[in-house]
């Protein structure tokens, strides 16, 4: 046994620096493809990314809904900063991008959704925007689903023309029970196919 | 047979990686790297009250075990049990761990499993400390281009616009007294509401703030990513890591970035071994003073 540990002791002594120094080298550019082809946050996994990207703080995440049947405007708004945690809700309609209203949560309810909204900020695993969903339709629509419901995450991004916009989009919309991923998209050119859609409605 | 390197050689980098390090050097090193975790743990027990007993045994431990490095033996002993704390705060915070702490835990590792000269096999964890600093500032500048908020300065603009936290404060208290200084129309003197929703929103910041933002952003990247590949060559090494230690500085004071300014400069000083000494246990100090100021 204790030659055994000496032999495993002096093998990490030999190749443990290399070993570190490899993973320091490979592992960043690794995490960059993979933060860029699956949108988590540069912050996350240990890719050395910090400060180069917005980070989950500063990302937004977007409910668009289209539903024929009108909404009930109770409660609050979400497009207001101080409930930026808990992620904003739109409607989409003939008449645009309009602000869905969430019902009064009490703090329990409040926290549990702001956590989902975090970790789709910072990991953006697809799970977590179906729970998200998920509340939505439980909650917003007593569990009889909208048509149509997209689940985002966008980056801010300021343009040359010093327009603050978010524009890159990233997320999954479901339509009739299936999830589609809509990959990095243009945000107006996504919402206006979710308006085309909705306007179709009877 | 040696291929270029960015002005070095394969061959030139290798053999400064298997160097010797001077014991002093290494001493210094693992006071102020092992030292910054005591430190850390230290003020998160102030933080917490002495009545929480995790905190106190974390930082009990951590301090014994630093009393313990200056021995050869307890040093292994002492990196192996901080590694394990380090490991159980990954794990614990897991996956919305801080990215430096995967950095400390490296550094921990090679120095729990040691180096021994006498047997010429591995490298010395100063060495592993230089290289793995140059390799996560290259990547850190590298990263800024890809993901494309550095070029233009989109990354400090949007910071200067829409943060109430202290860089944000930083940043617009620094472009506030340029303007003063030049006559220039002030910028915002608080953080602007951020637009929310899909819809787009004019920015409200003077031209010449965005120029400076923008030339500050590029300067930053292509240091971080250019420094380190001149530090390869032998001549050119120590002007590109005082180059990285300004930027380091400049990025603790912008960002408050505390913690791992400690480890980056602990693994830049030792680029400078006859320095290294007096040096070490100065920036020990102000940077303990100013975490303390930061993180109490």
């Amino acid at each position: 046994m204790g030659e055994r540990l000496r032999r495993l002791h002096a093998l990490a002594r030999a190749h443990a620096g290399v070993a570190v120094l490899a993973m320091l080298f490979l592992w960043p550019p690794i995490h960059m493809g993979l933060a860029r082809q699956y949108h988590f946050s540069t912050w996350r996994y240990g890719g050395f990314g910090m400060y180069a990207a917005p980070d989950a703080g500063d990302r937004e995440v977007h409910i668009l809904v289209s539903s024929c049947p009108a909404i009930e405007a109770a409660g609050e708004p979400t497009s207001t900063s101080h409930d930026r945690h808990l992620g904003f809700y739109h409607r989409i309609g003939v008449r645009g991008v309009t602000p869905l209203f969430l019902p009064r949560l009490d703090e329990a309810e409040k926290l549990a959704l702001a956590a989902v909204v975090k970790n789709i900020r910072s990991l953006a695993r697809p799970a977590d925007f179906e729970r998200l969903a998920d509340w939505v339709d439980a909650r917003l629509f007593e569990g009889r689903p909208p048509a149509l419901i997209g689940v985002f995450l966008s980056d801010p991004h300021l343009d040359r023309h010093a327009t603050l916009a978010y524009s890159d989009l990233w997320g999954f919309v479901r339509e009739g029970g299936q999830w589609t991923t809509l990959g990095t998209l243009r945000a107006r050119a996504a919402v206006e196919a979710m308006q085309r859609r909705a306007e179709a409605c009877p | 047979m040696t291929r270029p390197l960015f002005g070095a050689s394969t061959g030139e980098v290798g053999r400064w990686l298997r160097s010797a390090v001077d014991p002093i050097t290494f001493a210094w090193f693992r006071r102020m790297f092992l030292g910054k975790l005591v430190l850390f743990d230290v003020l998160a027990l102030m933080r917490r009250g002495p009545a929480n007993k995790e905190a106190l045994l974390e930082t009990g431990i951590a301090a014994v075990c630093l009393a313990f490095s200056e021995t050869r033996r307890g040093l292994h002993v002492s990196a192996a049990i901080l590694l394990l704390l380090k490991v159980t705060e990954i794990v614990g915070s897991f996956p919305f761990t801080i990215n430096h702490a995967f950095f400390d835990a490296a550094l921990l590792l090679v120095l729990a499993c040691g180096y021994d000269e006498r047997d010429g096999r591995g490298l010395h964890p100063v060495r592993v400390a230089q290289a793995g600093i140059l390799i996560v500032f290259f990547h850190a500048g590298l990263q800024k281009v890809v993901h494309g908020y550095y070029t233009d300065g989109q990354w400090l603009t949007l910071r200067t616009l829409y943060h109430d936290g202290d860089m944000g404060g930083r940043l617009r208290r620094l472009l506030r007294a340029v303007g003063q200084q030049a006559g220039l129309p002030l910028p915002l003197a608080g953080a602007a509401p951020r637009s929310s929703g899909l819809a787009e929103a004019p920015v409200n910041l003077p031209l010449w703030a965005w120029g400076a933002l923008r030339r500050t952003s590029n300067v930053v990247w292509m240091a971080e990513a250019g420094l380190p590949l001149l530090a390869l060559h032998p001549v050119l090494r120590s002007a590109a890591v005082l180059g990285l230690l300004i930027l380091e500085v400049g990025i603790v004071g912008l960002t408050g970035e505390i913690s791992f300014g400690f480890t980056v400069i602990a693994c830049l000083l030792v680029f400078f071994p006859r320095v290294t000494r007096w040096a070490s246990p100065v920036a020990m100090v102000l940077l303990a003073i100013v975490a303390a100021q930061w993180k109490r």
